[in-house]
């Protein structure tokens, strides 16, 4: 095991609609231990989301890499929970952006059709596939100052219109008050349709 | 004085003098081919405080050995960031401009580095555009070849040919230019050859520095791209900023939209002081200037 990797799970919501097109889809991108399709209701499932260390520049002991990833991925899932594991009016931006500055959290609901699936159209269920979440890190003096999260995250939505939204890009981060904040943004969402 | 010495004015130094950018365009490459892609949507965002941003980009005419925070600025360019719409902007001082400087009388614009240092030199260039910089960031030759040649090149618009004997004799070409660090530098400095003199010059000091910024957008996804430059301002550079204020500058400077650029050399008459030529300034246009661009980064004409 990568001394630098944090798995971290997230309990996600899933409305059972959503597992039966996913396993017809035999996606490689299908995280390991997906529950399988169940004709039973389920009100959960778990999402296991990668946070790991990408680049340091500077000194980050041990233990300050599990307690800077431990904070970071905190909120980049409550951002993920709130924001894309539910859909339309289900979604609450003032939790998802949480862990985002006033003005950052503005802006990201601004464009919450990138951002959460508030926006999302013809779809009854959302199922997010998979997260991943890499941090970079400044960290001059052994003291980390910045970071850089590296995310992606792979929803199918299910409906009238199904497909796989692939949402990528990077999160800005600094510690204010002691906590890590998202103080800028860079994402991109594609929409894929069409699937075999 | 007053008014300056109320902010926060800081001389960082390097790298960060970035200005005017690209928004990354990312990827466009599907990463699961057995889709078709159909939809691309693209959002960002920056929280900096102040909203707009205004950096004094110096380059130094130190030579090795002189301390760059006390020799002449001939290189001025003062940058306006809006983090949160990405427009920016970079108002060219043509280095030789005849104005006031606080304490000191009047001189050249770049002799208030000499004089008083960053402080100064801001104090000086905000009172003559009435915009005072948040940050003076001082640059040398060798700092700036340094930074091109670290970020692998840049490239440059080059609207006609010029050359200079003793700091590029080969020429550069119009058009579309590939430099490293040591043709960015004297795309720079060149100023006899060109016809504008200094404000030919001051143009394309402003080539480069959007030349840098597009580079350090293309680059800001390159895992801790952003991370390493902070960090080799942090450990070469005299800076009195901290390590998570130049984190958030660099972050912003990456998100600057290129179609939000706007750039202008301040006009002027060529003068006599004292049997030396000297740059009169257009100072109510360097006013309009800083009124049209003080809080939205945008100058509505040149």
């Amino acid at each position: 095991m990568q001394p630098h990797k944090l798995r971290r799970g997230v309990l996600v919501a899933v409305g059972v609609l959503a597992l039966g097109p996913l396993s017809a889809c035999s996606d490689d991108e299908d995280p390991a231990g997906e529950p399988a399709p169940s004709e039973e209701p389920t009100a959960a499932t778990e999402l296991t989301v990668d946070a790991e260390l990408g680049e340091v520049r500077g000194r980050l002991a041990k233990a300050d890499r599990r307690q800077m990833l431990g904070s970071v991925g905190d909120v980049v899932e409550r951002w993920w929970q709130e924001g894309y594991v539910v859909l339309g009016d289900e979604v609450d931006t003032s939790a998802a952006f949480r862990g985002f500055t006033p003005t950052a959290s503005r802006q990201a609901i601004r464009s919450k059709g990138v951002t959460t699936n508030a926006a999302a159209k013809r779809a009854d269920d959302v199922v997010v596939r998979r997260g991943t979440a890499t941090v970079d890190v400044l960290a001059p003096g052994g003291t980390p100052a910045g970071a850089t999260v590296r995310v992606k995250v792979v929803m199918d939505l299910t409906g009238e219109s199904e497909r796989t939204e692939v949402v990528t890009g990077r999160l800005f981060l600094t510690r204010m008050k002691g906590a890590w904040k998202v103080f800028g943004f860079d994402l991109d969402r594609q929409e894929r349709g069409g699937k075999a | 004085m007053s008014r300056v010495s109320s902010r926060m004015l800081r001389t960082l130094a390097l790298g960060l003098v970035l200005g005017v950018t690209v928004l990354l365009i990312p990827n466009s490459a599907p990463e699961e081919t057995r889709f078709s892609l159909v939809k691309f949507e693209h959002s960002a965002g920056v929280d900096v405080d102040p909203e707009t941003v205004w950096i004094l980009a110096v380059g130094s005419d130190a030579r090795q050995g002189e301390n760059p925070l006390r020799t002449r600025g001939d290189a001025l360019q003062l940058v306006g960031m809006n983090t949160r719409t990405g427009a920016a902007t970079a108002i060219g001082i043509p280095r030789d401009s005849w104005v006031p400087i606080p304490g000191v009388g009047s001189n050249r614009v770049n002799a208030a580095l000499y004089y008083g240092g960053p402080q100064l030199l801001g104090e000086t260039v905000g009172d003559l555009v009435g915009v005072e910089p948040d940050y003076v960031m001082v640059t040398t030759f060798w700092g700036m070849r340094d930074m091109v040649d670290d970020i692998g090149g840049v490239t440059v618009r080059n609207p006609r040919y010029f050359s200079d004997e003793n700091l590029w004799p080969q020429g550069f070409k119009q058009g579309e230019l590939r430099l490293g660090g040591h043709g960015a530098t004297a795309f720079s400095r060149v100023r006899k050859s060109l016809a504008g003199g200094d404000f030919d010059r001051s143009a394309n000091q402003q080539r480069v520095m959007r030349a840098i910024q597009a580079r350090v957008a293309q680059r800001a996804d390159d895992p801790g791209f952003i991370e390493s430059g902070v960090f080799s301002v942090l450990q070469h550079l005299d800076t009195d900023a901290g390590p998570a204020e130049l984190f958030r500058i660099a972050q912003a400077v990456a998100q600057v939209d290129p179609k939000k650029i706007t750039n202008c050399v301040l006009p002027g008459g060529i003068g006599n002081v004292g049997g030396a030529s000297v740059v009169i300034p257009d100072t109510a246009t360097a006013r309009r200037y800083g009124d049209d661009a003080r809080k939205d980064a945008t100058i509505k004409r040149c």
